[in-house]
């Protein structure tokens, strides 16, 4: 594994939470069952879209 | 109809969830959602069924029914008209279920990947079958949805796409299982993999069952979810404490996935309670637990089903809803008891023929559950499927096989032959197993005799056989399939002494099996069990603290064990340590209800303790699973009549003792002048009444007295004055005991003597002293007598009845001691062993044969 991955896991913050506002693309989203699935699902397309335009204008 | 308690019903299957892991996590607070609906409601163990097989067990959980009656029997089933396996399947249950029952009289139902439950049944509501979650393909696009996963079918398209693939998931997803993720070498370690598809698969479930909750109406929502035992079984070795063999690093590694995948299905609970409402009713229950402590096994053999021994026998159970007690236990439910208890919240009756009972303890007020025979015979649109597809997949197996041994079809190759046999094999072994589970060891004794017959290098079969052969009495059966199990490969047979020591307790040689179990124990004393067979001995033996210490010894390892609480219970009662003797006996029913053997020596305590209503609960219950058991029908006539005056229920159980139940007749047998008379002095003097008229007269050839009935020489004739008998002890010589009436119980005690001194006794005995003298030896009546005791002894193996001790004569001589405890433990009866030595006169033992 490189170097870059493995930082990014580490730094990953563990979240373990109830709550249904908990932050996109952690367990809680998968918890809430079919709306959470359709946010993060919607969350991961634009940070996909964010990236993309980003390295287009670099 | 009965009122309807429950608006909505909520059921949530967590397959091997146990207490065990749950509780310390409640403690530190990591599952609120399950203390909110604990606090508020039911909560207690769930008594699993045996095998320990999560198909057989989620469709009895389904349908209140044992294997026998549902037909799910395995994890695969040969398809029909194929030589092929496939996963078992929906249209091999031949019972209705919960939903089949709800569909009928109009109540919907979301059904989510039950198993099994593909395909798909038309009920009214929807159904998603246990295939839905299941990951075909590596990419998400690939991964087409088969025909039948969903019902209706326009939901098809909809629910398919909340569907989660593995490839999805993130480092979010899998570090909060192993927050060290980053340490391990993917290439050669494939537990990320293991746990990312498990989380898919959760994740799509509830999605599924989250998006028809909120977008479909329902009574009755069911979700099932494989989670929890999956990961169970590939890393609840590595849950501290650290077991042995466990390497420092994997044990860091993954020590938190147990944990974790509780706390995850904690998370999806706090959703399904809000979606499902404050006034719906929410059941979650487990099929098993899962051994997580020093119970965990050390390394499984390799044996279909082997991981099944990972599981526990006790899961969890939790209720909460309206009309539900609040924060309180349920003692003694099991998995056959939810569906009539669901019944009963939707206010509907029960099937007499379910096997479960309806929890009514877990009602806030009194609640009278009403019945009906079957939900078979109720005609209505269940949903099930058509007649057509539902099959047998074992007979449509069979009726393969005769086409392909008749030529019409090409045999497949051998390899698949085999195998489609080791699952019809296994398949059967199973049914057999339930059989057993269900104390019918007639109805599984020919499947185990074919079995064997067909496999007689498999031990676990063999095994059985021999342990259905000891229920059945049918001892000389059984030695000799140990003696054949003794020659099988020694690694698959650790606890052979151990079986044959519980064989010869039930023959009542109790201190013959100590030796045994002493063996057994160099390999097995991290078993419970084996201290529990101990202390059975001791019991028999009436070694009151013996047995005590071996009971205790068995709860130290597992505090769970209902046996060893019987054990010490029964040790307690007769030590007159009565509290304590209560307690444990509650101990023991509250852990498992169906064991009468406990309720009855509960009803004694509390008899002796004079709590009398009580004693009448405990022998209450004793008569509804042992309708015949005539002392607790006894007691409950003393209760009624003494204590608690109830001159009608008093008369009820005394007729009841009348009409339908026959005593018990002591027969001393054996060929004349085989030690019969002897015997009869013997058992006089130990204190039991004999039946006699004394007619006949002491003589030289019996001075001591023959202690005869005279009406036993006209029993060919007449037979109808037997109930003069009953509780005491007759004399019948061998070639009459075929004319005993069926309707009756016998202990007989069977006289057996050399032949050569039999004959010379009766001959003496019709004056024929000369040709005695003269050595003249009739050996054509010999070889006569011989046969007629070889047909009598077959007789009364066929004769279940019949319950025989054959004693040896010359072993009264030189051995009574252990004779006469072994005729106390045969008659379960307090003999005066003084008095019976002193009974026999030695010198009374003439004829001897020359080599004595």
């Amino acid at each position: 594994m490189d170097e870059k991955k493995k930082s990014i896991l580490i730094n990953k913050k563990i979240i373990f939470s109830n709550s249904e506002t908990i932050a996109n693309g952690s367990l809680g989203l998968l918890a809430l069952g079919a709306v959470g699935i359709k946010a993060w699902r919607k969350k991961r397309l634009e940070e996909a879209m964010k990236l993309k335009n980003n390295q287009k204008d670099e | 109809m009965n009122k309807r308690l429950a608006k909505k019903v909520l059921v949530l299957g967590w397959d091997a969830a146990d207490w065990k892991i749950i509780n310390p996590l409640l403690d530190a607070g990591l599952m609120p959602s399950l203390e909110s609906l604990i606090n508020k409601g039911v909560m207690g163990d769930i008594a699993t069924l045996d095998p320990v097989l999560s198909p057989i067990l989620w469709t009895s959980i389904a349908t209140g029914k044992t294997g026998d009656k549902h037909g799910i029997l395995n994890f695969v089933e040969p398809i029909p008209d194929q030589m092929e396996l496939r996963p078992v399947t929906s249209t091999s249950r031949k019972c209705k279920a919960l939903w089949n029952i709800l569909s009928q009289n109009n109540l919907k139902s979301n059904i989510v990947g039950w198993w099994p439950s593909n395909p798909v049944e038309p009920i009214n509501g929807t159904m998603v079958s246990n295939f839905f979650q299941k990951v075909s393909s590596e990419q998400m696009a690939d991964w087409k949805m088969q025909e039948g996963t969903v019902y209706p079918d326009s939901l098809s398209k909809t629910l398919a796409e909340y569907r989660v693939h593995p490839t999805e998931l993130q480092a979010e997803h899998i570090l909060p299982f192993i927050p060290k993720a980053h340490l391990i070498d993917q290439t050669n370690d494939k537990n990320l993999s293991i746990i990312g598809k498990n989380i898919a698969e959760c994740a799509s479930i509830h999605a599924a069952a989250t998006w028809l909750m909120e977008n479909e109406p329902w009574d009755l929502t069911a979700v099932y979810f494989d989670t929890i035992d999956h990961l169970s079984h590939g890393f609840m070795r590595f849950h501290p404490p650290q077991m042995a063999g466990i390497s420092d690093e994997k044990f860091d590694l993954f020590k938190d996935v147990v944990n974790g995948i509780y706390r995850f299905h904690d998370m999806m609970l706090e959703r399904y309670i809000k979606l499902a409402g404050e006034d719906a009713t929410i059941i979650i229950l487990s099929d098993h637990g899962f051994h997580s402590d020093h119970l965990r096994p050390k390394r499984l053999p390799t044996e279909p089903m082997a991981p099944a021994l990972e599981h526990r026998q006790f899961g969890m159970f939790c209720i909460s809803g309206p009309n539900i007690q609040k924060d309180e236990r349920v003692y003694g439910a099991t998995l056959l008891d939810i569906t009539p208890t669901i019944l009963t919240l939707f206010g509907l009756p029960v099937g007499k023929d379910m096997d479960g009972k309806v929890l009514t303890q877990v009602f806030d007020k009194p609640v009278t559950p009403e019945y009906i025979d079957s939900w078979e015979n109720i005609e209505g649109n269940s949903g099930n499927h058509p007649a057509e597809l539902q099959q047998d997949p074992l007979a449509a197996a069979e009726a393969m096989k005769q086409l392909i041994d008749l030529g019409y079809i090409e045999a497949p190759d051998e390899d698949k032959t085999k195998t489609i046999e080791k699952v019809i094999n296994e398949t059967q072994f199973n049914l057999a197993r339930i059989y057993l589970f269900k104390e019918q060891a007639d109805l599984a004794e020919p499947i185990l005799e074919t079995l064997y017959g067909r496999t007689p290098s498999i031990a676990r079969y063999a095994l059985k056989y021999a342990e259905c052969l000891q229920k059945l009495r049918k001892f000389d059966i059984c030695v000799s399939v140990i003696n054949h199990i003794k020659t099988l490969d020694k690694k698959e047979l650790p606890h052979l002494d151990y079986l044959e020591g519980v064989l010869l307790v039930s023959q009542n040689k109790p201190r013959k099996a100590l030796p045994l179990f002493k063996k057994a124990m160099e390999t097995i004393a991290h078993m419970p069990d084996i201290h529990v067979k101990v202390g059975e001995a001791f019991i028999k033996l009436k070694e009151w603290d013996e047995a005590k210490n071996a009971f205790s010894k068995a709860l130290e390892i597992d505090p769970e064990n209902a046996g060893a609480h019987t054990g010490i219970g029964i040790a307690l009662l007769r030590k007159d340590e009565l509290e304590d003797a209560a307690d444990h006996l509650l101990s023991s029913v509250s852990l498992i209800f169906n064991n009468p053997l406990a309720h009855y020596f509960l009803g004694e305590a509390f008899y002796r303790l004079e709590m009398y209503e009580r004693a009448v609960e405990a022998f209450k219950v004793v008569t509804t699973y042992q309708p015949g058991n005539r002392k607790a029908h006894a007691y409950l006539v003393k209760l009624f009549t003494n204590h608690i005056s109830n001159p009608i229920e008093a008369k009820k159980h005394s007729d009841f003792i009348m009409n339908n139940i026959k005593g018990t007749i002591t027969i001393v047998s054996g060929m004349p002048r085989s030690g019969t008379s002897m015997m009869m002095q013997m058992l006089a003097a130990g204190g039991l009444e004999i039946l006699t008229d004394n007619i006949r007269a002491n003589d030289e050839n019996n001075p001591k007295g023959y202690l005869e009935y005279q009406k036993v020489k006209s029993l060919a004739s007449d037979n109808t004055w037997l109930h003069e008998g009953q509780n005491k002890v007759i004399k019948v010589i061998a070639q009459l005991l075929q004319h005993l009436p069926s309707n009756y119980q016998y202990k007989v005690i069977f006289m057996e003597r050399e032949m050569e001194e039999i004959i010379q006794s009766q001959q003496i005995m019709l004056g024929k002293k000369a040709e005695v003298e003269k050595k003249i030896y009739p050996t054509a009546l010999a070889d006569t007598f011989k046969k007629q005791l070889e047909k009598t002894r077959s007789w009364i193996k066929a004769h279940p009845q019949f319950e025989v001790i054959y004693v040896p004569y010359t072993d009264v001589i030189t051995n009574p001691t252990e004779v006469i405890e072994n005729l106390s433990l045969f008659l379960d009866a307090d003999l005066n062993t003084e008095a019976m030595v002193n009974a026999i006169d030695s010198k009374l033992y003439r004829n001897r044969k020359k080599s004595n």
